[in-house]
């Protein structure tokens, strides 16, 4: 009877292993290896004071106008292409105080799981 | 309520020391709804919500409450962008006039790129557009020409051009998204300008004549509505 192959390992050869990018990808394999290691054992020695639960406050304050009067964050603009640069940076600063601002309205305006639940229950009964 | 104390005392003029509401009320009748937010003038001391400036209460939505004041002194508010001139030049950093109390330190290596062998070569009396980055009433501030990110996106020294001062509630007004000064303006002529928030505008324009008659523009319009604004450009491109 033939004895079934043995699942080998699929493994370069040293001369291959030696080579400078596998080496330098070995390494890097390594060091993330240990920064994960790093992590988790400054994560473990956290620790929380049993008990001692802070009641969340509704209130905050902020020190600046920008935020609260909705000010422009770059204040430099540029009109009629004097300075094409700082054109395309001011566009790109609304594009993305833009995606923000309607990032917020969907998440504020999204229908929660519960109420989706609740509904479906009601529609399929009816 | 407390949250009608708070309501009702909105638009008024306060005064430092006058108590605007209760922690404790505001608390309770808030509920879950939404945080409370406590602008600039506004602070909390034993248990009372206190205003530190004279100024209007003004309301903004969804919920926050804040004190318009107009100033010239600038206080250093962290990760605002202000318009800086150089005193000072020391080994490792540069010494800013920003026009606080005190003069803001920013370091030769806070700029995009900067590297130990080549620093940016910035003279006194050059102008900067910087981000504050350290900003508290017991230290000295710090400025960065960096975003969150590195990038330089828009800050580092401004060249060329000529800057005036003004007061901070018309930096303010520059600023703010509903103001039409420099949109009409940038209608007519071709120029740019940096608004910083400690009251320094800094402008360029292709000639002195234009350069001159934007900073007026911005100096008159500090009191005017946008119609008024519309009229005084209609006025200045009549008048060239």
């Amino acid at each position: 009877m033939a004895a079934e192959p043995q699942p080998v390992k699929k493994s370069l050869s040293k001369n291959v292993m030696a080579m400078k990018f596998m080496k330098r990808k070995a390494e890097a394999d390594y060091r993330r290896q240990l920064e994960q290691e790093k992590q988790r054992a400054i994560e473990e020695s956290h620790w929380v004071l049993q008990g001692k639960e802070e009641r969340e406050s509704c209130i905050e304050f902020e020190a600046s106008y920008v935020n609260c009067e909705d000010l422009y964050q770059c204040g430099r603009m540029s009109f009629k292409k004097f300075n094409p640069a700082v054109e395309k940076l001011f566009k790109e600063m609304l594009a993305k105080e833009e995606e923000a601002k309607s990032q917020e309205w969907e998440s504020e305006e999204s229908v929660s799981d519960e109420e989706m639940t609740r509904r479906f229950v009601i529609q399929i009964s009816v | 309520m407390a949250d009608e104390d708070v309501r009702g005392s909105v638009n008024r003029v306060v005064m430092p020391g006058d108590i605007i509401g209760n922690v404790a009320d505001l608390e309770t009748s808030s509920g879950k709804r939404a945080t409370l937010k406590f602008g600039p003038g506004l602070r909390e001391e034993n248990g009372v919500i206190l205003a530190f400036k004279a100024g209007v209460l003004r309301h903004r939505k969804p919920a926050t409450y804040l004190i318009d004041s107009n100033q010239r002194r600038y206080v250093p508010v962290k990760e605002e962008r202000v318009i800086g001139v150089v005193t000072n030049r020391g080994y490792d950093s540069y010494k800013v006039d920003i026009g606080g109390s005190l003069a803001a330190s920013l370091p030769n290596l806070s700029f995009e790129g900067a590297t130990k062998k080549n620093k940016p070569n910035i003279q006194i009396g050059d102008i900067v557009y910087a981000r504050l980055c350290v900003a508290n009433k017991d230290m000295e501030p710090e400025l960065d020409c960096r975003d969150v990110s590195g990038k330089s996106s828009g800050m580092g020294q401004l060249t060329g051009g000529f800057m005036i001062t003004c007061s901070l509630g018309l930096c303010r007004k520059l600023l703010s998204k509903e103001f039409v000064l420099l949109k009409s303006l940038g209608n007519y002529f071709p120029f740019e300008c940096t608004v910083g928030m400690n009251g320094k505008v800094w402008i360029n324009a292709s000639s002195t004549s234009h350069t001159i008659i934007i900073a007026n523009a911005i100096t008159n319009s500090e009191y005017m509505t946008n119609n008024q604004v519309e009229s005084m450009v209609k006025q200045i491109v009549n008048g060239m």
